[in-house]
């Protein structure tokens, strides 16, 4: 009995002097890289004083946020490649189109819009018109952007044009269209 | 048996807890986008530095970020599961890495550094691009399909790639190519932005909605002409996290992997590294009836390439604020930059002043916004170029209406033939001239004397000040002040100031 309890006091002892040792090199790793001593192992974050390249490893956040930007892309590709491969060639194709801004500079009211598909071909109807006044309306080119396509305008003219307007453009090339709608007030 | 249970449990929350708190203290750190303006995500200066890094710089820093290469798909969650998901694809093995990756007989590092050198654009812009649309320069185990559509070109939401942008050199060429023209306003390239006031969707959701955006450079306009959604609060409290429904996070994305890897993208702290930089002190009005504040300037040598402004706090302690303006380094005996009240508002608009080699061949005025970031004016004068040695361009508000005038002053020889001093008042707008006046004084040496202008009685008029630096016209061997009346043909009064004329070096020309 006494030599076993021997035993568990030495097992014990060993466990104590591990777990202190191992208590002692974490508070001194932390200590070490909390204060940038460690020089193989830089904290990622970089430093704004000075603008210099970062050379270490990426960190967890960016391998991290790097494999959720894969993942998405890679997902966005499969359902698009399927919805293609699915939609009857023979049927007027819907395509989305969108006013992403309308902005009153000076005396000129720009029109921003994307249409989802890479394309040149095709052009953008515009119609501007105010209930009981005038109609602006204008026809122009599509060109194609990085991720999206843009009708090669709007800039339109609108001194004297105060009031609620509605805008609507059509985008067609062949039995592609797309359609948007929307109401403004010029000031 | 108990107490030695209580010691093990006891030491086993200590390490659990001191484990939590390394790791608590690590995440807090990764948390919210510091620092992001919407409608300034980098300075032009910055985003066409194309000399920012060379091909080896480049490889280097590729190499850095996948020490190593999961070429056969083996270091996944099990031994076969990224192998077996790239052979599911189709796609072939072994995987290669941006930093392992040719085409065309050229590593990634090549085409990234000819593409940048070709179109101008900083190759960290390439880099960050590459990282932001494909995960490519952290990924350890790349397809086929994000070296295809690399940089995201021909991408849309909603329908296949478009195979006519397919492959990595392709993209890059094309993504830059874009920037290029919208940083040119090229005419044969449309932008959907525009410089100044847009609305800007949250998410290609436009239910989401949208806010105003005041673009306020090129850079920021090809960005989101690129990539047209801002990042929603959600995202940017998200740090490189995942935000809510409506979160977009592009150029979230941009933002946070450019400042991580290479530093601030407009360049607002770079005082720690000032030498071989061309540098003044001024003070300005930023707001009326408020004391002047300090401004330190930094016309070159800036590590933004642009000219900075960086501003005292009252007591000229601890700064204020820092800005690196949209305007390059400039070249002291080309230009100068002043400050001067010209509308009249009680505040001092920043006045870049083209003196010599200007593109119009006339001195030219270029009137900083109040964010130093944009243009408001830009006024051609009716006055060709200068020498800087032999005339200065001052400002003074000589009639006392609340508007500071310009003033040309010929100092070494005169534009009349009087031998004088002249001073040439200009009207608003530097189209034409309101007064010539010239003086009692005979031409003066710079380097000796200078002409300086201040409201010295409180009258509200500014007076001319012929001030005798380095040789006194006395004879006394310091510093003297000879303050001139209304019109330069008279003194007022003299002043001999305490200061040794010999011991003060004359500084440069602001």
């Amino acid at each position: 009995m006494k030599i076993q309890n021997k035993k568990r006091h030495s097992k014990l002892r060993i466990i104590i002097l591990v777990t202190t040792i191992v208590v002692a090199s974490l508070f001194g790793l932390f200590y070490l890289y909390k204060n940038n001593k460690i020089p193989f192992l830089e904290q990622s974050s970089h430093d704004t004083n000075n603008s210099s390249i970062d050379y270490g490893p990426a960190s967890q956040d960016q391998i991290k946020s790097g494999n959720a930007i894969k993942q998405d892309s890679s997902n966005t590709e499969d359902k698009n490649n399927v919805q293609n491969s699915s939609t009857d060639n023979n049927a007027t194709k819907n395509i989305t189109i969108s006013i992403l801004s309308t902005t009153q500079n000076n005396a000129n009211l720009h029109i921003a819009t994307s249409i989802d598909r890479i394309t040149s071909d095709g052009s953008c109807i515009m119609t501007m018109t105010q209930p009981g006044s005038n109609t602006v309306s204008q026809t122009v080119k599509v060109q194609p952007m990085a991720s999206y396509s843009t009708c090669q305008g709007f800039d339109i003219a609108i001194s004297g044009f105060s009031g609620q307007w509605n805008i609507n453009i059509i985008y067609k090339n062949g039995d592609l269209t797309g359609n948007i709608s929307k109401s403004i007030t010029v000031n | 048996m108990n107490k030695n249970k209580y010691i093990l449990t006891t030491l086993s929350i200590i390490l659990g807890l001191l484990i939590q708190n390394v790791s608590l203290t690590l995440n807090v750190s990764a948390i919210q986008v510091q620092g992001w303006d919407a409608g300034y995500i980098i300075a032009d200066g910055i985003f066409t530095d194309n000399r920012s890094m060379n091909v080896a710089q480049i490889q280097a820093f590729l190499d850095s970020k996948v020490p190593v290469c999961d070429n056969w798909g083996t270091n996944g969650s099990t031994p076969t599961s990224r192998r077996d998901y790239v052979l599911s694809k189709g796609y072939a093995l072994p995987m290669t890495c941006l930093k392992e990756y040719t085409e065309n007989g050229l590593t990634a590092a090549q085409i990234i550094y000819d593409v940048s050198q070709q179109y101008q654009i900083n190759p960290q812009v390439l880099i960050v691009l590459l990282q932001k649309e494909q995960g490519l320069v952290t990924d350890d185990w790349p397809t086929e399909q994000q070296y295809r559509s690399a940089t995201g070109y021909g991408c849309p939401d909603t329908a296949p790639c478009d195979s006519q942008y397919y492959g990595l050199t392709n993209q890059i060429n094309w993504s830059a190519h874009m920037f290029r023209a919208i940083l040119n306003n090229s005419p044969t390239w449309w932008s959907p932005y525009v410089l100044g006031n847009n609305n800007i969707q949250w998410s290609p959701n436009a239910s989401c909605g949208s806010s105003v955006v005041n673009i306020q450079n090129r850079s920021t306009q090809a960005l989101y002409d690129y990539t047209p959604y801002q990042p929603n609060q959600s995202a940017l409290n998200a740090g490189y996290g995942t935000g809510d429904s409506c979160s977009a996070y592009g150029n979230r994305n941009f933002y946070l992997y450019f400042t991580g890897w290479f530093g601030s993208t407009r360049g607002d702290y770079c005082l720690s590294s000032l030498n071989d930089t061309s540098t003044g002190i001024d003070f300005k009005k930023i707001q009326k009836s408020s004391p002047d504040a300090g401004e330190f300037m930094i016309y070159s040598g800036s590590s933004t390439s642009c000219v900075e402004f960086h501003t005292w706090s009252q007591g000229l302690a601890n700064w204020q604020n820092h800005t690196a303006s949209n305007s390059s380094n400039i070249n002291l005996t080309d230009s100068s930059i002043q400050y001067a009240d010209l509308n009249g508002d009680g505040k001092d608009e920043a006045i870049l002043i083209g003196l010599k080699g200007t593109a119009s061949g006339k001195i030219e005025f270029h009137i900083w916004n109040d964010d130093l970031r944009s243009w408001k004016d830009h006024y051609i004068s009716n006055a060709a170029t200068i020498d800087p040695t032999v005339s200065q361009v001052s400002f003074a508000d000589l009639d006392g209406d609340g508007k500071d005038e310009g003033i040309l002053t010929s100092l070494t020889s005169s534009v009349s033939g009087s031998g004088n001093i002249e001073m040439h008042v200009w009207n608003q707008g530097f189209g034409s001239w309101k007064d010539h006046y010239i003086s009692n004084a005979a031409t003066i040496d710079p380097t000796v004397s200078q002409v300086s202008f201040a409201d010295l009685d409180g009258d509200g008029k500014d007076e001319g000040i012929l001030i005798a630096l380095a040789s006194t016209v006395s004879g006394s061997g310091n510093i003297e002040m000879h303050i001139w009346n209304p019109g330069f043909g008279s003194w007022r009064t003299h002043y001999i100031t305490n200061q040794l004329a010999k011991s003060v070096p004359i500084p440069p020309q602001l």
